[in-house]
């Protein structure tokens, strides 16, 4: 064997060494060891190789909007520039106008906006966009425009004199002159001052601007969502939308709520006649003047709902293409590519949401048939708007719009879970330290009101929060080289938290130490005080009272050892652990049902109506489990026997009376959510 | 005692010998290409991605102007390749990046296989270790994602490896070539300017990356064609004054460029253009003067140039180093020339006002980016600190896997008993690197920051690269000297001991058995 041969059997067992540590072993890509091998490593992010999802994206708003439209993305680079590739590239949708709202790529519709200051470029910015709706060419926006409700001739005209206030006259002449807000020629004058002239032409390549007549129906305009995007639609069609809700009758005085609540404007008796005859002109409704006191009763002929024939808003959904689920490695995507699917949810949830406050008035005027049908998609609705949002965390850890969902909705449901996912919003951002302030309180409240469960865990997390909040503080002051850091408004709020919470801890942690070794100090306590019912009894109140439960505990205990009889002591206790430990709770009554201990504190009803209540809680804590169906049935159960022996009594009285009605609903409830399983 | 080039040498480069690439070494560099194009091939985005793609795509099909500050060679190159017959438009302008980072890969290799044959002998451990090093590099995070999809810094990636193996031959050169007259290695300095000038069509931290040259090039001029002569100080004695003329009027320059142009507050179109007016004509003046003073010398005064003064040669070398960094960089009057055809994407409108100070307002606007505001952190030891610490901790550690690292400090320790000047230099430009390149950006604290920076950063990347090669040798040496023990027994064991007297073991395949032995 010579030197040639070591060399070549050294450098094929090298060659496998460095084959494996560069491509890794085994199949498995969830392997913690992967981050030792260098493919492995870097393959989840970076293979692209089946990642449509911009391209899926740009065509999901392509397929989504009418012929001939007019499209203004908000300018994020995800949506513009697929946008553009698909317009200018692949020449999609010709029949379409793009506009970004800086015009970096798209036609500069707000003119030359770096060399245009500030002040006038929101005015300008607010004449165009009434210019474009004004067009009969459906325009759609990718974001909720601000005050779209307001916009009109005379609100310009209003903004014009606000952001000119106290200049000279002199110049306020020229002002006058540019911008000419008195009719729709004078806006078309000022906008060419603006924008170039093959810019402004391009807008009435189909169409053009409604005529002189039709100007008393321009403005303002509401928000329709459909999909991803919001149709600005004129004033006029909320009637249509009020008249669909109210079961397609109703007149001005009926509508008017539901127009504002729609619109967020309040429409004006004189805009109500002139818009429903134009609205009976194009179809969509009849009207008969009542002879009585001539007002309005209107008929809905057609629902304005659908963009397409037969395809509602939620309907989008299922036509778009959203596949990034399916692919095995698109939570590793880059951050760019995973704000688009954080875009789906929140655009899907946003939709859901509607769709619930647009059914939680249907059912205000639904015959009584239909109201069952319109409560479970309501609460159907309900559930897929938080299911969207949290079926997308999971590819989106870092998103701090959908933590900020997840948090909000959570608010009263689950204390724990809101503080959770707003107190991540600070971990993914250290700037953005507002909603830690918030997470503690949440936990902080929590903490209190169930004393028993995770005390000490809970106190704990909110002091971690705030410790987050304030280390932030102070990297975010330090970093800037400034000062404030003590002057600052939430670490000033959150220092007195920190007091009042350090204090909680300190307790809390004295009452564990205490109870650690208290079958000593009660055996004390007992022996000073000895078996006086009435000084024990006062005893556990005040104990209650300072929140020392384990051994308030202990003495009801020994309270019940020493009267086993006392039917006062013993309903003081399952009203203690009511309180405070709910499956205790459940326990002592479900003996007390077996060993049939009932007096006259615990009445069989009164028991059976606790444990009702008590299943029901916990059935609604643990809402979507299996758990909870368990509990739900249980809590059926025991609220039918409730009733059935109050059935038997001759005198009710008004507290038995409520606890009837609150069983009769809770078990209509439990029905419902049984019978959507 | 005199200084000579031979101690200093055998002190700082002991093992180091020169070393050109033959047609075999291309040839291996060349399937690695290939592998690496269809690898990034096999994982690239099949249509439009996230981010500026898009855009640039669009860009590319139009050969419009994309975002700022134009990058004119990704849009002009890119073309070429929107006219593969088949693919989506976006597929094949990622195609491109691939291809790109497929070339950055190559030029790599050839950087590798430079420096390992400089050092080593045994080819077959060389080509082994170099195209372990290719792998790990085209498999590193952010120049593996950069290929995938259309982006701007493949194409300005590939600038790295290239202008750095153009300084190696260059130091080649330096070191062999002993004339009467200073040698410079103007030839491959030129190239060097060129590629840098052009490369500034692509990203512009390219600018950074070169900020260690200077000293790369000071240290060899010095110890290998100035110091080494016995009467240097006669090579030094005229001409300072010419060469602080010439320093003066470059620094003026760009001053006026800095202060005036690059770095306004408000824009450059306000008072009639009063900023824009003062810088540009100051800095148009100031290498006229720097041209004239060039010309004078080549055209009419040519005999009278001091061939063997240093600091004559030197301020010839520079004006000439700038003049070929301008005609790099005149790739960005692309901008100038398509604007004008008002193509449909034409970010920045340069030829949207009628008045050339106008457009150079635009167009300035446009290279220095103006229109992006940023809002960075100021520069404090607190801030620079965290931002290194996020630098080594999230950005760098995500690159190589674990052990990767650990073969890279082998190679560090190899170069240092082996070539402690390029030990030196390597790391030098690592650290000013990050350093200016962290205290240019200023980057925030959070992930979103560290994603969008990563990829400014893929030099730092190319550079712990470099190591891993070196590594890769010294474990294959290892072995082999094991290998030998176990298998060839005591025979060989003499030959072996005595090659490696005087050393560890593990050097056992140096140049001296390599010389003995060449394969």
């Amino acid at each position: 064997m010579n030197k040639r041969t070591i060399a070549i059997v050294n450098a094929l067992l090298f060659g496998l060494l460095f084959f494996i540590l560069t491509w890794g072993v085994g199949s498995d890509f969830s392997s913690e060891f992967d981050s030792f091998f260098q493919y492995k490593k870097n393959l989840k992010a970076n293979d692209n190789s089946l990642n449509w999802v911009n391209y899926n994206y740009g065509k999901n708003f392509l397929m989504g909007m009418e012929p001939n439209s007019i499209f203004m993305t908000e300018g994020g680079d995800n949506q513009v520039f697929s946008l553009l590739y698909f317009a200018l590239v692949e020449n999609k949708r010709p029949d379409v106008d793009f506009f970004d709202q800086k015009g970096n790529v798209f036609p500069r519709l707000y003119g030359d906006i770096l060399n245009t200051s500030a002040r006038e470029l929101s005015l300008v910015q607010d004449i165009r966009d009434f210019q474009l709706y004004s067009t009969d060419r459906p325009v759609y926006v990718t974001w909720r425009r601000a005050n779209i409700e307001k916009l009109s001739l005379s609100y310009l005209r209003n903004r014009k004199n606000e952001l000119f206030q106290g200049v000279n006259p002199q110049f306020k002449a020229v002002l006058d002159r540019k911008y000419q807000l008195n009719n729709l020629d004078g806006l078309k004058r000022t906008a060419r001052n603006y924008i170039d002239r093959s810019i402004y032409d391009l807008k009435l390549r189909s169409g053009g601007y409604l005529y002189e007549q039709d100007f008393k129906y321009l403005g303002p305009w509401y928000l329709k969502q459909f999909g991803l995007a919001f149709k600005v639609t004129p004033f006029r069609y909320a009637i249509v939308d009020a008249l669909d809700i109210h079961g397609g009758r109703g007149d001005y005085a009926s509508l008017q709520e539901t127009i504002a609540a729609i619109t967020k404007i309040n429409m004006s008796v004189n805009q109500f006649n002139l818009y429903t005859r134009q609205l009976a002109s194009e179809g969509y409704l009849s009207f008969s003047e009542n002879d009585f006191d001539k007002t309005l009763q209107l008929a809905l002929l057609k629902p304005f709902d659908e963009v397409f024939k037969g395809i509602t808003a939620l309907d989008y959904w299922n036509k778009y293409k959203i596949f990034y689920k399916d692919v095995y490695n698109s939570y590793a995507w880059d951050f760019l590519t995973l704000e688009i699917y954080a875009y789906y949810a929140r655009y899907q949830r946003s939709q859901y949401l509607t769709q619930v406050n647009f059914l939680k008035r249907k059912i205000n005027f639904a015959p009584q048939g239909e109201k069952e049908g319109l409560l479970a998609m309501i609460n159907e609705y309900t559930l897929k708007s938080e299911e969207v949002v949290e079926e997308n965390l999971a590819f989106n850890p870092n998103n701090v719009a959908l933590h900020y969902y997840v948090g909000s909705v959570n608010f009263n449901k689950d204390p724990e879970k809101s503080a959770k996912h707003l107190a991540k919003i600070n971990e993914i951002d250290y700037k953005n330290t507002r909603w830690s302030l918030t997470a503690a309180k949440i936990i902080y409240q929590h903490s209190l009101k169930n004393q028993n469960e995770n005390y000490l865990e809970n106190l704990q997390k909110a002091k971690g929060y705030l410790d987050k909040l304030l280390e932030s503080k102070r990297t975010f002051y330090r970093s800037r080289n400034s000062g404030g850091y003590e002057q600052d408004k939430e670490v000033v709020e959150a220092s007195k938290i920190m007091a009042v919470v350090d204090e909680a801890i300190l307790n809390a942690e004295k009452n564990t130490e205490f109870s650690r070794d208290s079958s000593a100090d009660e055996e004390k306590i007992v022996n000073q005080i000895g078996n006086d019912k009435e000084k024990l009894v006062a005893l556990v109140k005040n104990l209650e009272s300072n929140k020392q439960f384990t051994l308030a505990e202990k003495i009801y205990n020994r309270l019940l050892a020493s009267f086993p009889d006392d039917e006062e002591v013993f309903g003081d206790y399952v009203n203690f652990l009511r309180e405070n430990n709910l499956d205790k709770a459940v326990t002592v009554l479900n003996e007390v049902i077996e060993t049939e201990k009932y007096s006259q504190a615990l009445s069989e009803d009164k028991v059976k109506f606790f444990l009702g209540k008590l299943h029901f809680e916990k059935a609604e804590k643990n809402s979507g489990t299996q758990k909870s169906i368990e509990h739900y049935e249980k809590s059926r159960v025991f609220f039918n026997d409730y009733l059935a022996l109050v059935n038997e009594k001759t005198s009710i009285d008004s507290k038995t009376k409520n606890q009837i009605i609150i069983s009769e609903k809770s078990i209509s409830h439990i029905d419902l959510v049984l019978s959507k399983r | 005692m005199a200084f000579k080039s031979e101690d200093f040498q055998k002190k700082w480069m002991k093992d180091y010998r020169s070393y050109d690439l033959v047609f075999q070494d291309k040839l291996i560099a060349a399937f690695v290409f290939i592998a690496a194009f269809v690898f990034y091939a096999l994982h690239l985005t099949p249509g439009v991605s996230a981010g500026d793609n898009g855009e640039l795509t669009s860009a590319v099909y139009y050969l419009g102007v994309a975002h700022a500050p134009g990058y004119p060679i990704h849009t002009l190159f890119a073309k070429i390749f929107t006219f593969i017959p088949w693919g989506n438009v976006a597929w094949r302008v990622n195609l491109f990046s691939a291809f790109c980072g497929a070339l950055t890969v190559y030029f790599a290799i050839l950087v590798y296989f430079k420096i390992m044959f400089s050092l080593h002998s045994n080819k077959l451990y060389v080509y082994l270790s170099a195209v372990v090093g290719a792998i790990a590099f085209a498999m590193s995070k952010t120049l593996w994602s950069q290929s995938v999809t259309t982006e701007v810094y493949t194409i300005s990636a590939l600038f790295h490896p290239l202008m750095f193996y153009v300084l190696l031959k260059w130091q080649d050169k330096v070191m062999q070539t002993q004339r009467k007259d200073l040698y410079l290695g103007e030839k491959y300095l030129l190239a060097f300017a060129f590629l840098l000038g052009i490369g500034l069509g692509g990203h512009q931290t390219i600018i950074i990356t070169q900020m260690y040259t200077l000293v790369f090039l000071s240290v060899f001029i010095l110890f290998f064609q100035v110091l080494n002569r016995k009467n240097f100080k006669a090579y030094l004695r005229t001409h300072q004054g010419h060469f602080a003329f010439v320093l003066f009027l470059i620094f003026l320059a760009w001053a006026f460029y800095f202060y005036y142009i690059v770095r306004y507050e408000s824009n450059l179109f306000v008072n009639q253009f009063s900023n824009l007016k003062p810088g540009v004509t100051v800095f148009v003046i100031c290498y006229l003067l720097l041209l004239a003073y060039y010309l004078y010398y080549r055209l009419l005064a040519q005999k009278s140039i001091a061939y063997n003064q240093l600091f004559h040669r030197l301020s010839l070398l520079a004006i000439k180093f700038f003049g070929m960094i301008f005609l790099g960089f005149a790739i960005y009057f692309y901008i100038f020339i398509r604007a004008h055809g008002n193509p449909p994407l034409n970010w920045g409108g340069v030829n949207e006002l009628d008045t050339w100070w106008g457009k150079l307002a635009k167009f300035f606007t446009m290279i220095n980016r103006k229109q992006f505001p940023v809002n960075p952190l100021p520069i404090s030891f607190y801030n620079v600190l965290t931002q290194l610490n996020l630098l080594i901790t999230k950005v760098h550690y995500s690159q190589f896997s674990t052990p990767f690292f650990l073969i890279a400090a082998l190679g560090g320790y190899e170069l240092f008993r082996r070539c402690r000047l390029w030990l030196v230099l390597l790391v030098f430009s690592f650290l000013v690197y990050n350093f200016a390149l962290t205290l240019y950006i200023k980057f925030d604290f959070n992930d979103q920051d560290l994603f969008f920076i990563e990829v400014f950063y893929i030099y730092s990347y190319f550079l712990i690269s470099i190591f891993i090669p070196l590594g890769v040798y010294q474990m294959l040496s290892l072995s082999h000297f094991l290998l030998s023990k176990i298998l060839l027994k005591q025979k060989d064991e003499q030959a072996v001991s005595s090659t490696t007297s005087g050393t560890s073991s593990s050097t056992s395949l140096s140049h001296q058995e390599g010389a003995s032995n060449p394969s």
